[in-house]
């Protein structure tokens, strides 16, 4: 079995956003309304984050990191779902079963990277988005918990494409928006027992870090760090 | 426990409810209105589109997911030679203007201040009429036309039409002229290109290569591969965005000081005596005064004491900048941004003649089709820009193509008093905004998916022409306004030999060159190998049709041709620049806006999500405007933190900021990266009209300055106050 | 006591009524189609298979209702004198879609692909459908109801996945 994971080159990505509105269209994420947004409540399954400022001014380089779910290895979010709404597939993605959510929000409290969002209301869609809704994926009701899922609705196309020509899954069959949009060809994704996939080399180069792994999370999706 | 007979009664009761609600519930559970629609779809069959995206001058290839013939979702097209597969967010949304309710579905006339819904024949008569009565030469000048477009061809049909109307006020905003026009005023033409290849320093001045440029999805890949072969980038901005982040040193300057930069460093350059002789003796026109104006003026130690650079960085940046064997110091539209925009853009022409424009290439021999009317108009001094109709009683007819200059301009007060005072102003936008919404008269242009264009251009090295298809049939009764414009001159009979029926064929008269040279592909196969390469120059044609027909067809399935391998050649252009090209001469409005004690500069910086100021209309983008600084719908601005501390203004408080032109409120925020002396406020925010009001428009804030030249609004040279605001918020 | 009491019996109460309300939802699903097709005439006599009409079944999710450029095909020019080859003209001659009732839908959070089940899974349309070929009426209900619990039962009778993201999404 694969075990899918990506890793985000930092030195390559300029911050342009792309990954971010790709991801809310092609998972239909809700546009939320002013006031729930000043409330926090904006829902991104990629966000891109501004962690700090290193240096002092005028040499000063913001770390600025498009942050998905990680995928982890070791989900905290699984081990508090009361109904088994989350929890990891044979492929290492940490699936969301939103039929099965009772929207209790504990998985979103224990998510040290806060990647879950909750449908806090049914919010009506702007007519023009909501034209545009992709069918792939379902419109998510209110009360329930939702995040990123590597965009597994291609996945189970792909597969099944690949089924049907009698072939096995190629790398590049199988690839979330985020990365399939990027302009920089800053996200590599991929099978990362695949010791000769792009992804695997990556993830293991001397620039590669995972977001807070000392909690042991053993993160899937990791960042290169730009060069100075 | 006993049960008594009220007892039994309420837990039938609560048991009939419960059943009830049970089975009701279900039901209501069972069909959601939103699987309603469901039961009637289609077998959901999903097929591809390639197109062009036009929203920007970048040409990037779009490939269109489309279920059961509707678009609903816009990628990048793997095969075009501009974005490779990629594509920016404005691409990504780039389909939901299609369905957008507040379309305009057809022409409308203003009758007692309230549009009405007219025929296309009734509105076409209109303008045709309104034409025929303001014809003229080019004195009276009595039509004028305000264009914003990225298209080439369009732009040089407008020109067209406008010749043949005897005016010459004719303003088109467009991204890649806008960044040739300094070019064409002082050499013969501008570098197509930067050579990648061989450039191995860039300076540059206030261009976002990454964000808005000329095309930013090739420059993200290019300044990668750039930086990864470890070459230096330097940025001199006003602000950090993205693209100077990614440099290898910002050195933050208010843009009205890029000349002094330039031409300290120039200074430098002529005190080492590092520059290209041979290229200056021959090609330099007047160098030698040239030489002494900067050795006069421009030491490093005055550049400090004027722009705040300092000197060892300027002494530093240009024996880099001389040291290195094909250095380009590049701008783009953006440094016309300020008072004195143009002469920043011919210092920075002129540090690049120092060494012989080493880092661009040409494109030898024409393969694209050539816009000479747009040179020409570029060359004179005075061309016509918008603010002249300030006070100008001759106009009588005012055309605007998506123009929407009462919000992109800190005038608009004035302008709007100006609007008023033309009988006839006709829109062609097809929505409603804070300039379309003072027209008498709207003829609606489709959307961009239902229309026909190209975009031509030449900034990856390779002569790339990117086409646009119609994807679906018009949804409304909207024309295209180059069908409007064609038919227009023809019926008039404004140009002599006009044979073109309706915009296709107008473009397809340019395009026939293309195809009888015979060089090039489609965008229909991978990039050539270097085997392919070699095939190629032998003779073999990479071409897959036969006719002009099959290949226009095929043009457009396929998003465009482009030309693999082209013939380039260095660029070295005559330079020729006088004292008057970088001095200002003293009635010119240049003002000195050194902010002093408590006041700071306003400075608006320009995010990549709002590209032209028309992004608020779109919801997507409007969410995501604020998603860095984490402060959705709302206008803020941005104090660096020593600055904030020193006026005790807290991150993330309420503040008033206070300009000649009043005040408003927005949030604070820290950012260590933010010039000293400066506020950062984005644009984009605050329409009246289109979309719904969030956050303010900071340039009706700011100061009416100017470049005089062009007629560009300068973005930071505005005084402001920042104060905290007080708790009733 | 008495008031917990009450909550127990509304609950069974709410849990009776969803069971018994059951048919009834089912019920309100029998729709009445706009043409009186048969199957049968089609699928048994002319020996017609399924995949002639129901072209997307073996590409795609959806196996797809035939539009009316297919029925065209055939029914260009009058074969048999029939009320419903009559509207079917009708419809041919003025480029309009049949306004069929879809009986078989999944909610949009399950992804059930015809190509999955028919192609890899080599199942007989007949499992889930019934022998439509036998039908001289158009469908008007579900032969098989859609629910999670057929799903599973096939699903584990035939060891496929029964892993929830292979079919929720």
């Amino acid at each position: 079995m694969a075990k899918y994971g990506m890793v985000i080159d930092l030195n390559k990505c300029t911050s342009c956003q792309a990954c971010v509105t790709a991801c809310k269209l092609e998972n239909n994420v809700q546009i939320v309304s002013p006031d729930d947004a000043s409330e926090g409540r904006t829902m991104f399954w990629m966000k891109m984050l501004t962690l700090k400022y290193e240096g002092d001014y005028p040499n000063v380089k913001p770390k600025a990191i498009p942050r998905n779910c990680m995928q982890c290895d070791e989900p905290p979010c699984i081990k508090v779902c009361p109904v088994r709404a989350t929890y990891k597939t044979e492929v290492g993605i940490v699936a969301q079963i939103y039929p099965q959510c009772i929207g209790c929000r504990y998985c979103m409290a224990n998510c040290p990277y806060t990647v879950k969002v909750f449908n806090w209301y049914k919010t009506e869609q702007p007519k023009e988005v909501e034209k545009c809704d992709n069918p792939d994926v379902s419109v998510r009701p209110k009360g329930v918990v939702e995040k990123c899922t590597f965009c597994v609705h291609r996945l189970q196309i792909a597969e099944e494409k690949a089924k049907a020509e009698h072939r096995k899954l190629q790398e590049g069959d199988y690839v979330p928006a985020c990365v399939e949009v990027c302009p920089a060809k800053a996200i590599y994704f991929g099978d990362l027992d695949d010791t000769n996939s792009d992804v695997s080399k990556a993830s293991h180069d001397y620039r590669a870090f995972g977001l807070l792994e000392e909690l042991g999370t053993i993160p899937k999706v990791r960042y290169l760090n730009a060069i100075e | 426990m006993q049960i008594n007979r009220r007892d039994f009664v309420k837990l039938l009761g609560g048991s009939l409810i419960g059943f009830a609600a049970g089975g009701v519930g279900e039901a209501l559970l069972k069909i959601p209105n939103s699987v309603k629609p469901i039961l009637y779809a289609g077998p959901r069959v999903e097929t591809w589109k390639l197109t062009t995206c036009t929203k920007c001058p970048g040409g990037c290839g779009l490939r269109i997911r489309m279920i059961d013939d509707f678009p609903i979702q816009a990628f990048g097209n793997p095969l075009s030679p501009i974005n490779e597969g990629g594509v920016c967010p404005i691409g990504l949304t780039s389909i939901e203007s299609l369905y957008h309710p507040d379309r305009l579905t057809s022409p409308m006339k203003k009758v007692n201040g309230e549009f009405q819904k007219i025929s296309y024949s009734e509105a076409y008569g209109i303008l045709s009429q309104g034409l025929k009565q303001n014809m003229g030469s080019a004195k009276d000048g009595k039509a004028a036309f305000v264009a914003q477009t990225e298209s080439d061809f369009m732009a040089n049909l407008i020109r067209e039409f406008m010749s043949g109307m005897g005016s010459d006020k004719v303003e088109i905003d467009n991204f890649s002229a806008n960044s040739a026009m300094p070019y064409n005023r002082i050499t013969d033409g501008r570098p197509d290109f930067i050579n990648f290849g061989t450039c191995d320093f860039i300076l540059n001045f206030g261009a976002q290569f990454t964000e808005i440029s000329e095309s930013p999805l090739y420059f993200t890949r290019a300044i990668n591969e750039f930086k990864a072969k470890k070459n230096e980038f330097i940025t001199f901005s006003p602000k950090l965005t993205p693209s100077a982040y990614k440099a290898k040193r910002w050195i933050p300057i208010a843009p009205e000081y890029y000349e002094d930069a330039a031409l300290g460093i120039s200074y430098v350059i002529l005190k080492d005596e590092t520059y290209d002789k041979a290229f200056v003796q021959k090609q330099f026109k007047d160098f030698d005064a040239f030489k002494e104006l900067i050795l006069q003026d421009y030491s490093p130690a005055a550049v400090e004491s004027r722009t705040g650079v300092a000197a060892e960085d300027i002494v530093t940046i240009a024996r880099k900048f001389s040291g290195a064997s094909s250095p380009v110091a590049y701008f783009d539209e953006s440094i016309l941004y300020s008072s004195n925009g143009i002469r920043n853009a011919f210092a920075v022409i002129a540090l690049n003649g120092l060494k012989g424009f080493a880092g661009y290439g040409k494109l030898k021999g024409q393969e694209l089709p050539d816009f000479e009317s747009g040179k020409e108009t570029d060359k004179s001094k005075q061309a016509w820009n918008k603010n002249m109709l300030l006070g100008d009683n001759d106009v009588k007819l005012l055309m605007l193509y998506k123009n929407n200059f009462l919000f992109n301009s800190p005038n608009s007060e004035e302008l709007r008093k100006a609007l008023a005072g033309i009988p006839l102003v006709v829109s062609f936008s097809p929505f409603l905004d804070e300039t379309s919404e003072l027209a008498n008269l709207i003829i609606p242009d489709h959307d961009d998916l239902e229309k026909l264009d190209a975009i031509a251009l030449t900034v990856t090295g390779s002569p790339t022409i990117s086409t646009q298809q119609p994807i679906v049939k018009p949804f409304y009764s909207t024309v295209h306004t180059g069908d409007v414009l064609v038919s227009l001159v023809g019926d008039l009979k404004l140009s002599p030999k006009w044979a073109y029926k309706n915009y296709e064929d107008y473009l397809q008269t340019y395009l026939k060159p293309v195809y009888n040279h015979g060089k090039g592909m489609l965008m229909n196969q991978k990039k050539p190998t270097e085997l392919e390469k070699s095939l190629h120059q032998a003779g073999w044609q990479l071409a897959s049709y036969s006719s002009f027909d099959e290949f226009w067809e095929q043009m457009l399935r396929y998003g465009g041709w482009w030309d693999p391998f082209p013939k380039v050649s260095e660029y070295k252009p005559t330079l020729t620049l006088d004292k008057n090209n970088l001095i200002a001469d003293d009635n010119s409005g240049s003002q000195n806006v050194e902010p002093k004690g408590d006041s700071l500069r306003l400075n608006i910086f320009v995010k990549d999500l709002d590209y032209k100021g028309d992004m608020a209309r779109n919801p997507v983008l409007t969410e995501q405007f604020g998603l860095d600084s984490n402060i959705y719908y709302d206008t803020w601005v941005e104090i660096n933190s020593a600055t904030a501390t020193k006026l005790s203004i807290s991150d993330r408080s309420k503040v008033r900021i206070k300009t000649a032109k009043g005040s408003f409120k927005a949030v604070a925020l820290h950012n260590p990266a933010v010039m000293l002396t400066n506020i950062d406020v984005p644009f984009g925010l605050g329409h009246t009209v289109q979309g719904k009001t969030f956050g303010i428009n900071p340039l009706s804030y700011s100061d009416n300055v100017f470049d005089e030249a062009t007629g560009t609004p300068s973005f930071s040279e505005t005084i402001a106050m920042i104060e905290r605001a007080g708790d009733g918020i | 006591m008495k008031k917990f009491l009450i909550l127990i019996v509304t609950v069974i109460g709410f849990a009776a009524g969803i069971y018994t309300m059951r048919g009834a939802i089912d019920k309100h699903y029998e729709f009445t189609q706009p043409i009186d097709f048969s199957h049968y005439v089609h699928a048994s006599k002319y020996k017609i298979p399924c995949i002639a009409c129901h072209q997307h079944v073996l590409f795609g999710a959806r196996a797809g209702i035939p539009n009316i450029e297919i029925c065209g095909a055939c029914h260009s020019t009058p074969m048999k004198k029939t009320p419903g080859e009559e509207q079917v003209f009708g419809y041919v001659k003025s480029h309009k879609q049949i306004p069929w009732y879809s009986i078989y839908y999944v909610p949009d959070y399950v992804y059930f692909s015809h190509l999955r089940h028919v192609v890899i899974g080599k199942l007989d349309c007949k499992l889930c459908h019934g022998d439509m070929a036998a039908f001289t009426s158009p469908p008007i209900t579900q032969f098989l109801k859609i629910r999670m619990s057929n799903c599973i039962d096939c699903h584990q009778k035939r060891h496929a996945s029964t892993d929830c993201w292979q079919c929720h999404r």
